[in-house]
């Protein structure tokens, strides 16, 4: 009785730990799981555990974890080939951006998940039964994982972490070192229900819907991330940044005593005369502020339009002429009318004023001027179309006399320059092979400026009149504002009209409200496609050589360029746009990864390094785990067979084995062994049996007097023990 | 007395960095997991203290046990309910009173119900074995807290030899029938053995041997003659190698025991043996303190003397 309530509190503990990390990571990738993936991932936990924890347990268990596993092939997987190699191809770059990931390619990642589930689930089982260091070897597999989760999607869901959290919680109640005789099941059951109902009520008390990150908050979070950066900075050398940063610091401390008594939210992205000054040092402050709350339907990135501006002065940009038409926004009519798009509906809740209405692409029924809406309620719903296709597409007929005004108008006021920068502009477009007649000239000078531009959220102000050109020809150096600039300013050298936007880039999760602070600001560029109207262009870049996490940032992390009409098909269209390569689809709505956690780029960034780092860990002990599992398998199988003369034997070429560790092998053994292999007389069960318990016990006797790596080889490598 | 354990400062260190989480994280589970940080331990201990004041222990030993052969000190857990104690920690004091080896196990068992545990006992070498627990404690799921208690606990076990004999073989009724003195029964009487002298006065007329003095003209007395020593000594001079000494010496006591010969075993005192428990006991009190010079003892009323000496037995 005791030792099947020890295997059933095993077993749940199982099932918590590999459910929970599961539905977790699948978050995390943005995959909506199947309502019966649980049903698998228990199904896999009970094979797994039959597999383990009974003797021989291995022999015909594992068959049956793959012929599972098969099965969820067959179930999840619709496909061809390439959708899984796409898969695992965008594994690693979906893991973290929150990018929405297709219908067809979801069954693909929750296979995926489901196999390295597997995996971990055997190493937990090893892990839980062993008799020394049971909770550390769990938390091992388990709490990377959980770390690598939170800091990529801040808003995790309830339910999953709470499972990893009641795991853990009966993990520590169930001890350290697990015996088939103690009471551990006994403890580990009479505890679930108080222990369930501490994680419940802590959840109903700290319920994620009513969570708020305050000021006070922020300003702590935003002096980590600015102490942590100044360490990395320190640790690479980096020195004239550090100065560089320590004096904007002072220089902004000055300009805003108030914001140094009081961080106070404030950005360029919160002015009354809704323009852009490019010379005003980067607020860090706002960094760490939360903005506002935003639940949409799905998983998946979102980008939410605050404003756009109007004419580039070289050093900023003017506040936008009205257009002629009002808020009419003709990209979404249009995708309306096309009947592909899918209707979504965004709930936000606004944290700071802002000086213009949030809206996210492609929203229904904006009301207000042509580049922003008028602010309206803290609370308030939107609608907003996901389409794919959008660039072929036309405006209805009846729109088309409406679009050709506003046209001209597109033309002749965002494409306005400053002689002297269009001109320049012009000389360096024709320098890097770049002219308005190139077929996709869009893409290309969206590629080209992705890939000249080094992204550096800590670049000093220009000494420079002219940004743009002082970004494409000298510095090469900025954030999100600085490529949107430059990236505006060489469309409208080559007559595109082009406007700069700034907003959000939100990792949105489906029916759960998550938290947007500054550093999830981002700028990105609009461009006026004939008889479609504005479409969003992502043109900021990274050159991954040269790239530093450098903390909060207002635009936190460059984004990576992968052209998507329509999040929710987004796996569908991504093609990564090489230098230059020749596309059919001239638009690319932004799509990049943010930072969603809050705790800063550098953080994220070495915690994913940390991650990969500690998954090949707990691969290479799964596999060692597993190693071991098949070796002491074996064990038993040879030193208890049937076949005594050959168990015999068997049992003297271990206790060799284990001489050459020191061990002394009983004379009595060596005279069974003789006897076995070369004398005529039957060997008895008993003799058997003897011969065996004289080996443990040359292998008892022995173990305890290793050191630790000799005691890893004895029991790990060769099964010994 | 309930103690914090260095888990504590383990469990201190983990809550700041989860304070640090807390403050740095955005997202909800930081104060989530600030609060279960917070309420875990506190739950825990709650569950824990009901089997950590329960919990009573006692332990016992058996009385003898023979050398190499395994030998158990029992623990008896009782007081428990439904939850079993999470985890007890003990300190066992093993002491050979004999060798005056001490030694000293931390022992820990994890859920814990009512039963009986065993801890073996060191049967290599022989000797009184005083088990105490010098202090116990039982600590609490997250190990963050303990319930210390000293109460002592005593358990004793003697490791009697093995009885082996010597190499060479002894031939005990041989060496116990050389060594016969006789003396004169004083009051005369009836014995088996006798002897013939001349007359004394004060002798009895009754024991006059008549017929004989008839032949030789002297007056020929019979007197009665009886053993003159009893007592049986077996010495032990020195225990040598592997215990060999004490191997002889139980051996030698139980012959004797069973050849119905009562007889004396001599080392730091003299010990009177008429059967097996006696011997038994006898070889517990040789074991119960460090092994010196053997004792005095009057060998003029020995009638017979085994000297144990280092495997070896010499017979006076």
């Amino acid at each position: 009785m005791r030792r099947i309530l020890n295997r059933l509190s095993n077993l749940l503990l199982l099932c918590l730990s590999l459910s929970g990390l599961a539905l977790l990571m699948l978050d995390t990738l943005g995959v909506n799981s199947e309502e019966g993936l649980l049903v698998w991932i228990l199904g896999l936990c009970l094979l797994i555990w039959l597999s383990v924890s009974f003797r021989l347990g291995l022999i015909w268990g594992s068959p049956l974890v793959l012929g599972l596993l098969f099965l969820a092939y067959r179930h999840f997987y619709h496909g061809d080939f390439t959708m899984l190699d796409a898969a695992f191809d965008q594994l690693g770059s979906v893991w973290g951006s929150g990018a929405a990931v297709s219908g067809s390619v979801a069954g693909s990642f929750q296979l995926i998940v489901l196999a390295f589930t597997a995996v971990l689930g055997f190493y937990l089982s090893a892990a839980l039964t062993m008799r020394r260091f049971r909770i550390l070897l769990s938390e091992l597999a388990v709490l990377p994982i959980l770390a690598g989760c939170l800091t990529i999607n801040s808003a995790p869901p309830s339910l999953p972490v709470a499972a990893i959290l009641l795991f853990l919680l009966l993990l520590y109640v169930s001890g350290g070192s697990y015996r088939e005789q103690s009471r551990i099941g006994r403890s580990t059951l009479l505890c679930l229900i108080p222990c369930l109902l501490l994680i419940g009520g802590l959840l109903w008390t700290n319920s994620p819907e009513g969570y708020h990150f305050t000021q006070q908050e922020a300003a702590f979070s935003q002096r980590v991330d600015e102490l942590l950066r100044q360490i990395s900075r320190y640790i690479s050398g980096d020195t004239s940044a550090m100065q560089g940063e320590g004096q904007r610091a002072g220089r902004h401390a000055s300009e805003s005593p108030e914001a140094k008594a009081a961080p106070a939210f404030r950005s360029s992205w919160q002015n009354q005369e809704r323009s852009m000054d490019l010379t005003q040092p980067y607020d860090s402050l706002s960094a760490r502020t939360q903005v506002f709350r935003l639940r949409a339907e799905q998983n998946g990135r979102l980008y939410v339009r605050l404003m756009s501006y109007g004419e580039y002065t070289g050093t900023g940009w003017t506040a936008p002429l009205e257009g002629p038409l009002g808020s009419l926004n003709f990209a979404s009519r249009a995708a309306r009318e096309s009947g592909a798009s899918v209707e979504h509906q965004a709930d936000l809740q606004m944290e700071a004023s802002l000086d213009a209405q949030l809206m996210p692409y492609y929203c229904v029924s904006p009301s207000g001027s042509d580049s922003y809406v008028e602010p309206g309620p803290e609370n308030y719903s939107v609608l907003y179309l996901s389409c794919s296709g959008l660039d072929s597409l036309q405006v209805p007929q009846e729109l088309r006399e409406a679009e050709a005004l506003y046209r001209d108008f597109a033309y002749d006021y965002y494409t306005r320059l400053p002689q002297s920068t269009r001109q320049a502009m012009l000389d360096y477009a024709q320098a890097a092979g770049l002219a308005a007649d190139n077929p996709n000239i869009i893409s290309r000078v969206a590629n080209h400026i992705q890939q000249n531009g080094h992204y550096n959220l800590a670049v000093q102000p220009y000494p420079s009149d002219d940004y743009a050109l002082y970004f494409l020809e000298e510095s090469s150096e900025g954030y999100c504002i600085h490529f949107a600039t430059a990236a505006a300013a060489l469309y409208r050298a080559l007559d595109i009209p082009a406007r700069v936007v700034e907003g959000f880039l939100v990792d949105a999760r489906a029916g759960r409200y998550v938290s947007v602070t500054g550093d999830s600001a981002h700028a990105w560029v609009e461009v006026y496609r004939d008889g479609l109207g504005w479409l969003p262009v992502e043109v900021t870049g990274m050159s991954a050589a040269d790239w530093e996490p450098s903390g909060p940032g207002e635009n936190d992390t460059p984004p990576d360029p992968t052209p998507s009409l329509d999040p929710e098909h987004a796996e569908e269209d991504a093609e990564p746009a090489p230098a230059g390569a020749e596309e059919s689809n001239d638009f690319q709505i932004p799509v990049g990864p943010i930072d969603s956690t809050g705790t800063g780029l550098m953080i994220r960034h070495w915690l994913l390094r940390l991650l990969w780092v500690l998954l090949g860990l707990a691969a290479l002990a799964a596999a060692l785990a597993l190693h071991y599992l098949l070796r002491r398998t074996v064990f038993g199988l040879k030193t208890m067979q049937n076949r005594h003369r050959e168990a015999v034997v068997a049992c003297w070429k271990y206790g060799e084995k284990a001489a050459r560790f020191g061990a002394e092998l009983p004379r009595e053994l060596q005279e069974l062994a003789e006897k076995a292999a070369f004398s005529p007389h039957q060997i008895t069960k008993a003799e058997a049996r003897k011969a065996r318990g004289l080996l443990l016990e040359s292998i008892n006797g022995i173990y305890p007097q290793l050191k630790a790596l000799k005691k890893l080889v004895f029991r790990f490598i060769l099964g010994l023990k | 007395m309930m103690i914090p354990t260095f888990g504590l400062l383990g469990y201190g260190i983990s809550l700041a960095l989860i304070v640090f989480f807390r403050l740095a994280y955005i997202g909800w589970v930081g104060p989530y997991f600030l609060a279960l940080s917070i309420g875990a331990p506190i739950l825990l201990l709650a569950l824990s203290l009901g089997p950590m004041l329960r919990l009573r222990l006692r332990i016992s030993a058996p009385e003898y046990c023979v050398r190499g052969d395994s030998a158990w000190l029992r623990l008896e857990f009782s007081g428990l309910k439904l939850l079993p104690a999470p985890r007890i920690l003990l300190v066992l004091q093993i002491e050979n009173r004999f060798t005056g080896e001490i030694t000293r196990r931390k022992l820990s068992w994890s859920h814990v119900g009512n039963g009986l545990e065993g801890v073996q006992l060191p049967t290599e070498w022989c000797g009184n074995l005083r088990c105490q627990v010098l202090r116990y404690e039982i600590r609490d799921y997250m190990g963050l807290f303990s319930l210390l208690r000293r109460t002592p606990l005593l358990a004793e076990m003697t490791v009697l030899p093995q009885a082996e004999g010597p190499q060479q073989g002894l031939n005990i009724e041989a060496a116990l029938n050389s060594a016969v003195v006789l003396k004169p029964k004083y009051g005369g009487g009836y014995s088996e053995e006798h002897e013939l002298r001349e007359y004394r006065p004060g002798d009895t007329v009754n024991s006059i041997h008549w017929k004989l003095s008839s032949k030789t003209d002297q007056v020929i007395v019979r007197e009665p003659l009886i053993n003159a020593n009893t007592d049986l000594f077996l010495v032990l001079s020195r225990v040598g190698k592997e215990d060999r000494g004490l191997s002889l010496l139980y051996w030698l006591s139980l012959e004797l025991v069973k050849a119905e010969q009562p007889h004396i075993l001599v080392a730091d005192r003299q010990y009177p043996v008429g059967n097996e428990s006696e011997a038994a006991a006898a070889l517990s009190g040789i074991l119960s303190q460090p092994m010196g010079e053997p004792c005095a003892y009057d060998a003029s009323r020995a009638r017979c003397v085994f000297l144990i000496s280092e495997g070896e037995v010499r017979v006076r």
